[in-house]
């Protein structure tokens, strides 16, 4: 069947209205029915609103695409598309620019039934959503251990600015495992066994190059904390309240190194 | 997403003097692809052009990338979301985002597309086709209006690529970009493949369009390549970015510039970008036909002024 959108209007001087012209067309683009097309074309011209429509298509769900390539890669190209298509509709794009599309396709994705017969894709696609933003994040001069110097007696009081690029997402599955075994350019690295674990992801952007690392249980534990604004010395105790054996000393010194952070004050208790 | 521009310290022209307009030679879409080739040995290429809403983010390495770029060339934004040719009010935080780029990068051109890209405040990624009526010009015309003020300078507007003829068209296209820029102010970026492609597709001579255009309002021509649709029950070329420059589009290219004097031009390559040396020689190709060009001085001076 072909449908056609009626919404011509005519106005006064008897030309077609902007609105009715504008919404009909839209509407034609946008709809289910591959054959739609707006009203008042001929058949040549509605056969060639087709070549609009694909563009439409295919420039937003390739944006989606470059934003969620690993999640694209785990469910497959067919799936992935055909996902994408009802994202595009389900969540319009309101920006001309498409650096940041796709800001709620994790949670799309996790109210997806057939998606949840593979839990951890969601969770995937969190994560590629922070490597997006941190990647477009705002600039700031990431935070050196070497700052520190100086300020050895009182570490257990500081507290932290965290730079504006970093994010943290923590997971009930391998995401990090997931995410580094998919990357385009480390096929090999798909020989890898997937460890059977929770997996909080910290990402970073030092040195304009984003980056993500793995960070166990404690060590997720002691960076939410000081993501949170917490003191090193309550993050410290909120670690070892969750696991007696957590060992701070090279935790503290991974996160330093990653650059999450951009500046240090004394905490509320600084002496 | 608004940028966040600090006021002084992000600014260029701490490093770089601003460039007063663009010129009249080959310039190329910058890839990133082609970053390492760019900074060694750019020849032919003397400038750049962008979209700015690839830029429209708060930081990281694509500003960056962007600032070495400007600190070497100048550049001109090439905007394909302000949606001119839409039937509502521009979005005005894509102003704001497309001011804070032009403030911080001092562009030699800022140009747009005759078309609209969005509807009901949905971003719809293509450009689509502006009814050629009174109506749309006189909206269009404002909608320029209202751009060259929030930038502050004045800006070119490019010639569609048609698929199909609109049924309530009532002018000739070129009648209405002509007056588009005669009354709202601004320039013409005049895309020759656009114009060969639309040609072919709706059935006119695009000899006809190439020669009505007037030299005085002429501030940029871009070259591309196109390709034949997939659909083969139809004759109609589609305008894919992803090939050389075509034999026929080099001839009308010519002819332009035989009447109209040495523009800058501009290789569009969007798709299946190749390596730096196939878009170089573009380039050069394009640069050779200007160089003819100047070499009819009286040529050229008599006809510009017509
Ligand atoms: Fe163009």
């Amino acid at each position: 069947m072909i449908a056609r959108i009626q919404n011509r209007q005519e106005d006064d001087t008897g030309e077609a209205s902007d609105a009715g012209f504008h919404q009909a067309f839209a509407t034609a683009l946008m709809d289910e029915d591959p054959a739609a097309f707006p009203a008042g074309l001929d058949e040549r011209a509605a056969r060639r609103f087709a070549i609009y429509r694909n563009n439409v298509h295919r420039g937003l769900q390739e944006a989606l695409a470059a934003a969620y390539p690993v999640v694209k890669t785990l469910v497959g190209e067919r799936f992935f598309y055909a996902v994408a298509a009802d994202y595009m509709r389900s969540e319009p794009q309101r920006s001309p620019s498409l650096a940041l599309y796709g800001r709620g396709f994790a949670a799309f994705l996790a109210d997806n039934d057939a998606v949840a017969r593979v839990p951890y894709i969601p969770d995937i696609a969190r994560a590629e959503r922070a490597w997006l933003e941190a990647l477009h994040e705002a600039d700031a001069p990431a935070m050196m251990v070497t700052d520190l110097a100086g300020q050895e007696d009182r570490l257990i009081s500081l507290c932290f600015r965290v730079h504006p690029a970093t994010r943290m997402v923590s997971s009930n599955f391998p995401i990090v495992s997931l995410w580094r075994a998919n990357q385009a350019d480390r096929k090999q690295a798909r020989q890898v066994p997937i460890p059977d674990r929770a997996e909080t992801a910290l990402i970073t952007r030092p040195h304009f190059q984003v980056q993500m690392t793995l960070l166990d249980g404690g060590a997720g534990n002691f960076a939410s904390q000081l993501l949170a604004g917490a003191s090193v010395g309550e993050a410290f105790e909120y670690a070892l309240a969750q696991d007696a054996d957590f060992d701070v000393t090279p935790v503290f010194a991974r996160l330093l190194a990653s650059g999450m952070f951009c500046g240090f004050t004394l905490g509320d208790q600084g002496f | 997403m608004t940028t966040g521009i600090a006021p002084d310290q992000d600014r260029i022209s701490k490093n770089v003097i601003p460039a007063a307009s663009l010129p009249a030679q080959a310039g190329v879409g910058f890839k990133a692809d082609h970053i390492a080739d760019v900074f060694e040995n750019a020849e032919p290429v003397t400038w750049f052009e962008v979209h700015p809403e690839n830029y429209m983010v708060s930081g990281g390495p694509r500003l960056q990338m962007l600032t070495q770029l400007r600190q070497n060339f100048p550049i001109s934004l090439h905007g394909v979301g302000l949606s001119l040719g839409g039937g509502e009010p521009l979005d005005k935080n894509h102003l704001r985002s497309l001011r804070a780029l032009v403030d911080r990068f001092e562009p030699a051109q800022v140009s747009e597309h005759i078309a609209w890209s969005g509807h009901d405040g949905k971003y719809l990624a293509d450009l689509l086709p502006t009814p050629l009526t009174s109506a749309a010009l006189a909206h269009l015309v404002d909608a320029i209006d209202e751009v060259q003020n929030a930038v502050g300078r004045r800006i070119l507007i490019e010639n569609p690529t048609s698929y199909l003829a609109l049924p309530q068209n009532s002018m000739a296209e070129t009648d209405f970009i002509i007056q588009a820029a005669r009354q709202s102010g601004c320039g013409l970026l005049i895309d020759v493949n656009n114009i060969f492609i639309s040609a072919h597709n709706l059935g006119f001579a695009a000899n006809d369009y190439i020669d009505v255009l007037p030299a005085d309002l002429i501030g940029e021509i871009h070259l591309a390549g196109h390709e034949q649709d997939a659909d083969t029950r139809d004759d109609v070329l589609i305008d894919t970015h992803s090939r050389p420059v075509a034999d026929p589009v080099w001839a009308l290219y010519q002819r332009l510039i035989t009447r109209v004097g040495a523009k800058p031009t501009l290789i569009e390559w969007d798709n299946d970008v190749p390596a730096w040396q196939v878009l170089a020689a573009e380039a050069a190709h394009a640069n050779d036909i200007l160089d003819q060009c100047r070499h009819w001085p009286e040529n050229q001076s008599q006809r510009v002024a017509s």
